[in-house]
């Protein structure tokens, strides 16, 4: 029974560490589509993100200085999509797919160059006394902060009157901009943000995860976040949940072999793309049922 | 259909006027990163002379081509009714494995001539039903579609290669993970793609056109609201519109492994993406057939030089991964640039 114990606390440990990522991207992402902006390049942000973590933190040795530019780069090529999608009112969907090919193309070719270098990963945080769980304990800053990200960003939209005026803009853009809200603006403001925590999300891959990059580091985790959104019902605390289950059904692989689990590599890879697809069918049914929805004008560039 | 000449210059001007600003700014990144970029310019546009050269180039081009036009051809029937079917990439890698099933295992039971129809068969169904899960969950129970397809791209590429590496595997591969090749019969060359162009081509065109269920799936497309009015089927267009989608980028599996590789390998050597340049190819060619077949060509050519470009200049994938989303902005540049034309012209 002790080694059931163990088994389990090892699953919520990896759990952690591989919902982080995906959680960042995610509360990144819901702030867009809360103003009404889809950006279907969450992946290719992910991918710079991660290049950039690795390249810069293997010239400064300061893994802290790649995170930074990490979201710096994210930031960037977010506002690329802004741009299309806000200033030009270009379809959504087509300029952020666009700018997930691209940005994957982008990534490899900044690191591929540095292919097999290794960096120094972030530290841990160690929590004294007994605040935390072991399970939780010992994890890198980015992990705690994006736990901390998620109740704050709550707050954010659901108590603030700035957040007030963020779900009306993805809601309702044409009523808000008749009341002299500057919807644009505001839009610019979270997509952009949104751009930033991806571009974080994807430099804890190379910075805490695995020491170093290689070709498809991100393997689809940004569409994953994209799925958590939608879990989450666009709220940052569901999201937070969905986050650390997806993150718990891909650690399976570490724990499968210690519950006596025999099953092909491969299949256990493809289990997290399905256990999205199945969750998110039973999102959509709980979420017909209590009529929740996505912002009302999500991805509609014309208002 | 009906534009007026100074729509058509409209268009041409905007996406003439695009591409250019999307060439500049991959020379541009090119340049920077220390890459003589005439030494691009003439890898991609070598080969063209002397004329006994040509025909070869041409043919190369064109087989090089069909795996990013099969599945381009399948997006514009599912994007024409605003279905996002972003899996094409899944539906044709199991297109690949089906077809690299029956040219390699099944072609020496069956007669020569049967053998590339049998693949036809397979690499469609197999696609067909792929994409069939997506559109079945939105049917039922509203999922979206986007992440479902997306998903599924990533589990297609887990099963090809656990495939090749658990069940196909060459045993006289040298250790190799590789199917053992496929039979000669089993094997494209420009001709028989060129049929299948024709056909799958001509059945998108004939279907948008002139059938029942093409003019349904426009309308539903341009308003569902209007569609659900006059009473047309959300759930049969969105699932007839998948079936053909996601068959005819089978297709373009089917085109990889019999037209370029001659063997499957692992799904990421197989495949730089070529379902999702399928969705750059049909929005280029505004999801019109013709055009997209054109766009098509026009990206073939960049991937039949993938190879002289890595050896000659070491410029990797990624490159040609840029090279596509820019083109992709240039498609949504050209849209509203257009749009701004003709409001000018109507004010002038």
């Amino acid at each position: 029974m002790a080694d059931l114990e163990m088994v389990l606390s090892n699953l919520m440990r990896y759990a952690v560490d591989y919902s982080t990522p995906l959680l960042l991207a995610a509360l990144g992402e819901a702030l867009a589509e809360r103003s009404g902006v889809l950006n279907l390049g969450v992946e290719g942000i992910m991918a710079v993100g991660a290049a950039t973590g690795f390249v810069v933190t293997l010239h400064t040795g300061n893994p802290w200085l790649g995170v930074a530019a990490a979201g710096l780069a994210g930031l960037l090529l977010a506002a690329i999509h802004a741009f299309f999608s806000v200033t030009l009112r270009a379809n959504q969907i087509v300029s952020g797919l666009a700018l997930a090919i691209a940005g994957l193309g982008l990534s490899s070719m900044a690191a591929s160059g540095y292919l097999g270098r290794t960096v120094p990963k972030l530290e841990t945080l160690h929590i004294p006394g007994n605040l935390a769980p072991s399970w939780l304990n010992d994890h890198n800053p980015l992990a705690y902060l994006a736990l901390l990200l998620s109740p704050l960003l709550w707050l954010l939209m659901e108590r603030t009157e700035w957040g007030l005026t963020v779900r009306a803009v993805g809601d309702d853009p044409s009523t808000a901009r008749s009341v002299g809200i500057e919807v644009a603006r505001l839009r610019y403001v979270c997509v952009l943000a949104g751009g930033a925590a991806a571009g974080v999300a994807g430099a804890y891959l190379p910075l805490s995860v695995y020491g170093g990059w290689f070709e498809g580091i991100t393997a689809g985790r940004g569409w994953i976040a994209l799925g958590i959104v939608i879990l989450g019902f666009w709220n940052p605390l569901r999201i937070l949940l969905a986050s650390y289950f997806v993150g718990a059904v891909m650690s399976l692989p570490h724990v499968a072999p210690a519950l006596g689990l025999r099953v092909n590599e491969y299949l256990l890879l493809a289990i997290p793309y399905l256990a999205v697809i199945a969750v998110l069918s039973i999102a959509s049914i709980e979420a017909a049922k209590k009529r929740v929805g996505a912002p009302m004008s999500l991805g509609k560039s014309e208002y | 259909m009906g534009l007026k000449p100074s729509d058509r210059l409209a268009t041409t001007l905007a996406l003439t006027a695009s591409l250019s600003v999307a060439l500049l700014v991959f020379a541009a990144i090119l340049g920077t990163h220390g890459y003589s970029v005439t030494g691009f310019a003439r890898v991609v546009s070598s080969g063209f002379w002397p004329p006994e050269n040509l025909s070869w180039r041409l043919s190369s081009i064109f087989i090089n081509s069909l795996p990013v036009l099969f599945p381009a051809l399948g997006l514009i029937v599912a994007f024409r009714m605003g279905f996002w079917n972003i899996g094409a990439e899944g539906q044709l890698l199991v297109g690949m494995a089906a077809a690299t099933w029956v040219g390699v295992f099944l072609a020496d039971r069956l007669p020569g001539a049967s053998v590339l129809p049998a693949m036809v068969v397979a690499a469609f169904v197999a696609g067909a039903l792929w994409a069939a899960g997506p559109a079945l969950l939105r049917v039922w129970l509203g999922v979206n579609e986007v992440l479902t397809t997306l998903m599924l791209n990533y589990v297609a590429v887990h099963l090809v290669n656990y495939l090749v590496e658990y069940r196909w595997k060459d045993p006289r591969g040298f250790g190799f993970i590789r199917t053992p090749p496929l039979h000669e019969s089993a094997r494209m060359g420009a001709a028989e793609g060129a049929i299948l162009v024709a056909l799958a081509a001509g059945l998108v065109y004939f279907m948008l056109r002139y059938t029942r269920l093409g003019f349904e799936l426009r309308i539903i497309g341009s308003s569902p609201k209007a569609a659900r009015y006059a009473g047309i089927s959300y759930a049969k267009g969105t699932l007839l519109a998948m079936l053909i989608s996601g068959g005819l980028a089978g297709l373009g599996g089917m085109s990889v492994v019999a037209g370029l590789t001659g063997e499957l390998m692992e799904a990421q050597r197989m495949s730089p993406g070529y379902g999702y340049t399928g969705i750059i190819a049909a929005w280029l060619g505004r999801l019109h057939p013709a055009a997209v077949v054109a766009a098509s060509l026009f990206l073939g050519l960049i991937y039949e030089r993938q190879s002289v470009l890595q050896a000659t200049m070491r410029l990797g994938v990624g490159y040609t991964m840029l090279f596509n989303g820019l083109l992709l902005f240039a498609a949504i540049s050209s849209t509203y640039l257009e749009k701004r034309l003709r409001e000018a012209g109507r004010l002038g």
